[in-house]
C-alpha cells in the first residue's frame, strides 16, 4: 500500500469541492470520505498536465490531483490524444491507413459510375434518354428508306441484335454521339464527308460498343454525381452538354473500338475505310482547315492515334470477302436524307 | 478553497473569467487537427473539433476552477449524419421540387413550394441554434456540475419563422427587436444545475447603432457620385465627365468603393457588438450576472488580425480562428456575484445523444 496522496474531489451532485486523501489498495482507489472507486471504473480527463478523473457512468464525478502522480501514472488510465482509435495505433501508422482508405475511396467515387451503370435497366435508360433529348430539337432528317437502312445497320452492329435508334441530325459537323436510351445521332457533316458507307458502319460500331458497354450511362451517373458534389443545379441542358463533350476515357474508347471491329468483321464489312477516315480526319485537323469543323469534329472527343489506326488496317486482313456495308442506292438514299427530308 | 461560496473577488484575479491557454501550446493540436482532416477526406473534423474545444474550455478559469468540455466526436458526428438526413437532404428534394414546377410552367405551385421551403430553411435554422446551445452547454462542466435544457427546441423554431418575419416586414426596423425576443427565448429555456436562466434583452439599447444601416442608401448615393466624378457617367440623362487624369480616377474610384464597403462592414460589426454587449449584460444565472465589453473597435480588430493571420499565411492560419475567437470571447467576458456551491446541484436535464449537427459549420459565438 502506499502513502495517501492529497487531492480534491466532486461528486457530481452537488458543485461542492471535497478535499480528500486518496490512497490505492490493490486495483482500486480509497478515498477517505468517500466511496471507493475501482482503477477500471475511472476515465482520464481534463487536460494532460492536470491528472484528473472521471467515472464512468457518472456524470460530473471528478477525483483531481494538484501535485505530479509519477508513481501512478503507470496503473492509473492514460491521456487520450487524437482519439480512441488513432491512440492504439499511433498517429503516423494511423495517417498512413487514413491515406490507404481515402486514396480507395475517391478510387472507388470515380469508378462507382462504371459498376453502378450496368445496373439501371435499359428501360429507365430510354425513358431518360427521351426526356432529356427527345426528337433532336426537331434537327433530325427523316426519310422511310434511309430510316429503315440506319436502323436495320445498327442492328446488325449490335452484337445481341438488339434493335439500335439511329437518328442523322442536320449539323454541318463531323460527329457522332452515343445517347442514353440506345439512340445514336450522326450529324449530316459525318455523312456528307463519307467516301463510303463502310466509314459510317465503322463510326456507327464504335458509338454502339459506347451504349452496350454502358459508357453513356455511367457518363450520366459521374455527371449527376459530379453535380452532386459540386453543387451544380443538374439542369438537363448540362446533361444534354455532357454526353456531347463525353470523353468516356481511353479504356471506354479502345472497348468502343474492339467492338466496332468485331462487329464489323462479324458483317463481313472492311474495316480499312474506318482507318482511311481516322487518317483524314487527322490530315483535316493538322492543316486546321476549319477550326469550327475541328472542333467539333469525331476527332475533338475520340483523338485518333497511329495505334488505333493500325488496328482497323491490321482486322481489314482478316476479312476475306468484304461486302460493302450498304448498296449504292441506300448509300444515296442516307445521303440525300437532310436535302429531302429536313425536319419531318 | 472548499469554501461554499465564492464570488469573483474571492481570488486574487480581478475577474471572473480569465484564459490561460498559449497559442504555442495549441499549435500542436492545431496542426495535427489539420493533418488528420486532410488525410481522412475530412471526417475527423468532429474529432478535431472535440480537441480543440477541450482545450480551451481546459485553459478557461470561472472564478475557482476551470471549465471543462466533455462532448465527444462521436456525438458531433451523429449530430451531423442526422441533420444531413433529417433536413438538409428532405430541403435539397423540395428545392428539386421547385425547380421541376417551374419548368412545367406550374408558377402558383412552385412559388407555393418555394414558401414553404424558406420556411422551413428559417424553422431548420432556429432550430439548430437552439440545439447548438443546449449541446454546448450539457457538455460544459464547472465544478463537476453542467448545463442543459429540457425543451428540444421544436417550438423555438416556429418563433424564429414568425419573428424574423415580423422583424423584416416594416422596412427591416423590427429586426433589433427580433434579434433580442430570439435571444431571450433561446436563453430562458437554458438552465445551469438546478438554476434556469434569466434573459430580459431589450431591442431599444441597440436601436439607434441599428439605425445606422440605413445610411447605406447614402453611402451609395457617395459612392455614385463619386463613381461619376472621377470616372464620368451618366446621371439622369445629363452626362458627367472628369477632368481627372484616369490613373487618379481609378485610384479615387477604389478608394471610394473600399471605403464605402469597409464603412458597411464597420456598421455590421457595431450593431453586433452591441447586440452582444446589450444581450449578455440582461442575463442572469442565479445569483450571477454576466458582462461583455468587446467594443466595435475590439472586434475590428479582431477580424483585421484574423484576416491578415489567413492570408500572410496562405490560408494555413485558419486553424487557429476558433482559439482566437474563443480567448477574445473570455477575455471581454465578465461575472459579477457570488455562488452557493452547495445550492449549486447536478442539472437534472435529459442530456442529449448527438450534437450540434447543422450549426458546426457557423462556429463563431458559441453563446
Amino acid at each position: 500500500m502506499e502513502e495517501p496522496i492529497e487531492g480534491w474531489l466532486y461528486d457530481g451532485v452537488t458543485a461542492r469541492r471535497h478535499l480528500v486523501s486518496v490512497r490505492r489498495e490493490d486495483d482500486r482507489l480509497l478515498i477517505e470520505g468517500h466511496e471507493p472507486v475501482a482503477i477500471a471504473e475511472l476515465v482520464r480527463r481534463g487536460e494532460e498536465s492536470r491528472p484528473v478523473f472521471g467515472k464512468k457512468d457518472s456524470a460530473g464525478w471528478r477525483l483531481g490531483f494538484d501535485q505530479p502522480l509519477s508513481e501512478w501514472l503507470d496503473v492509473l488510465p492514460a491521456h487520450p490524444r487524437y482519439g480512441h482509435l488513432i491512440d492504439r495505433f499511433g498517429l503516423m501508422p494511423a495517417v498512413l491507413a487514413a491515406l490507404v482508405v481515402s486514396a480507395a475511396i475517391l478510387f472507388a467515387l470515380y469508378q462507382l459510375p462504371n459498376w453502378v451503370a450496368p445496373l439501371v435497366p435499359q428501360k429507365w435508360e430510354q425513358a431518360f434518354g427521351d426526356a432529356l433529348v427527345g426528337d433532336l430539337g426537331g434537327r433530325a432528317c427523316h426519310s422511310a428508306e434511309a430510316d429503315a437502312v440506319l436502323d436495320a445497320l445498327g442492328q446488325r452492329l449490335s452484337a445481341g441484335g438488339r434493335p439500335m435508334r439511329v437518328r442523322v441530325v442536320d449539323l454541318p459537323i463531323p460527329n457522332a454521339v452515343a445517347l442514353p436510351g440506345g439512340q445514336i445521332a450522326l450529324f449530316n457533316g459525318i455523312i456528307q464527308q463519307a467516301k463510303s458507307p463502310d466509314e459510317i458502319a465503322g463510326v456507327l460500331g464504335h458509338e454502339i460498343g459506347h451504349v452496350e458497354h454502358r459508357h453513356v450511362m455511367a457518363g450520366l451517373i459521374r455527371q449527376f454525381g459530379l453535380g452532386l458534389v459540386l453543387g451544380g443545379s443538374g439542369k438537363s441542358v448540362q446533361y444534354a452538354q455532357a454526353l456531347v463533350d463525353a470523353r468516356y476515357g481511353r479504356a471506354a474508347e479502345s472497348d468502343a473500338d474492339a467492338y466496332a471491329i468485331a462487329a464489323l468483321t462479324r458483317n463481313q464489312i472492311s474495316t480499312k475505310p474506318t482507318a482511311d477516315f481516322f487518317q483524314r480526319m487527322s490530315r483535316m485537323e493538322k492543316s486546321g482547315s476549319s477550326t469550327v469543323d475541328t472542333a467539333f469534329s469525331w476527332l475533338s472527343n475520340h483523338p485518333v492515334s497511329a495505334a488505333r489506326r493500325d488496328m482497323f488496317l491490321d482486322a481489314d486482313t482478316h476479312i476475306a470477302y468484304p461486302r460493302p456495308a450498304m448498296s449504292a442506292a441506300q448509300w444515296s438514299a442516307v445521303k440525300q436524307m437532310c436535302a429531302t427530308g429536313k425536319g419531318n | 478553497m472548499g469554501g461554499n461560496v465564492v464570488h469573483d473577488h474571492a481570488n486574487e484575479e480581478a475577474t471572473a473569467f480569465q484564459f490561460y491557454g498559449s497559442w504555442r501550446e495549441y499549435a500542436p493540436i492545431a496542426f495535427t487537427n489539420l493533418l488528420l482532416i486532410l488525410v481522412t477526406l475530412g471526417f475527423y473534423r468532429f474529432w478535431a473539433t472535440t480537441r480543440t474545444r477541450k482545450y480551451l474550455w481546459g485553459n478557461t478559469r470561472f472564478i475557482d476552477d476551470r471549465l471543462e468540455w466533455t462532448g465527444t466526436g462521436k456525438e458531433l458526428m451523429t449530430g451531423f449524419i442526422l441533420a444531413i438526413l433529417l433536413f438538409a437532404l428532405p430541403l435539397a428534394l423540395l428545392n428539386w421540387g421547385v425547380q421541376a414546377l417551374m419548368l412545367r410552367g406550374m408558377a402558383g405551385p412552385a412559388f407555393l413550394l418555394l414558401l414553404l421551403l424558406y420556411a422551413s430553411f428559417m424553422y431548420v435554422t432556429g432550430l439548430a441554434r437552439f440545439r447548438a446551445l443546449r449541446y454546448r452547454l450539457s457538455r460544459t462542466y464547472w465544478h463537476g456540475i453542467r448545463g442543459g435544457s429540457d425543451d428540444g427546441g421544436w417550438s423555438y423554431g416556429f418563433s424564429a419563422i414568425w419573428k424574423t418575419l415580423i422583424g423584416f416586414i416594416p422596412l427591416w426596423l423590427l429586426v433589433p427587436w427580433s434579434m433580442a425576443s430570439l435571444w431571450n427565448e433561446r436563453w430562458r429555456k437554458m438552465s445551469y444545475g438546478p438554476h434556469p436562466f434569466r434573459s430580459e434583452a431589450r431591442a431599444m439599447p441597440i436601436f439607434k447603432v441599428f439605425l445606422l444601416f440605413y445610411l447605406s442608401p447614402i453611402l451609395l448615393v457617395i459612392l455614385t457620385i463619386g463613381l461619376v466624378g472621377t470616372a464620368g457617367g451618366f446621371i439622369g440623362d445629363v452626362f458627367v465627365h472628369t477632368n481627372a487624369p484616369p490613373l487618379i480616377a481609378i485610384l479615387m474610384m477604389l478608394v471610394i468603393f473600399a471605403g464605402v464597403y469597409m464603412l458597411l462592414g464597420v456598421i455590421a460589426l457595431a450593431y453586433y457588438a452591441a447586440y452582444l454587449r446589450a444581450c449578455i449584460s440582461k442575463l442572469e444565472l442565479g445569483t450571477i450576472g454576466f458582462e461583455f465589453e468587446a467594443t466595435t473597435s475590439d472586434w475590428l480588430n479582431l477580424f483585421i488580425v484574423d484576416m491578415l493571420l489567413v492570408i500572410g499565411t496562405l490560408g494555413v492560419g485558419w486553424i487557429f480562428l476558433s482559439y482566437r475567437h474563443w480567448k477574445f470571447f473570455i477575455t471581454h467576458l465578465e461575472a459579477t456575484g457570488e455562488i452557493d456551491l452547495g445550492m449549486l446541484t447536478q442539472s437534472q436535464t435529459r442530456e442529449l445523444k448527438q450534437g450540434e449537427g447543422l450549426l458546426d459549420a457557423f462556429d463563431v459565438g458559441a453563446f
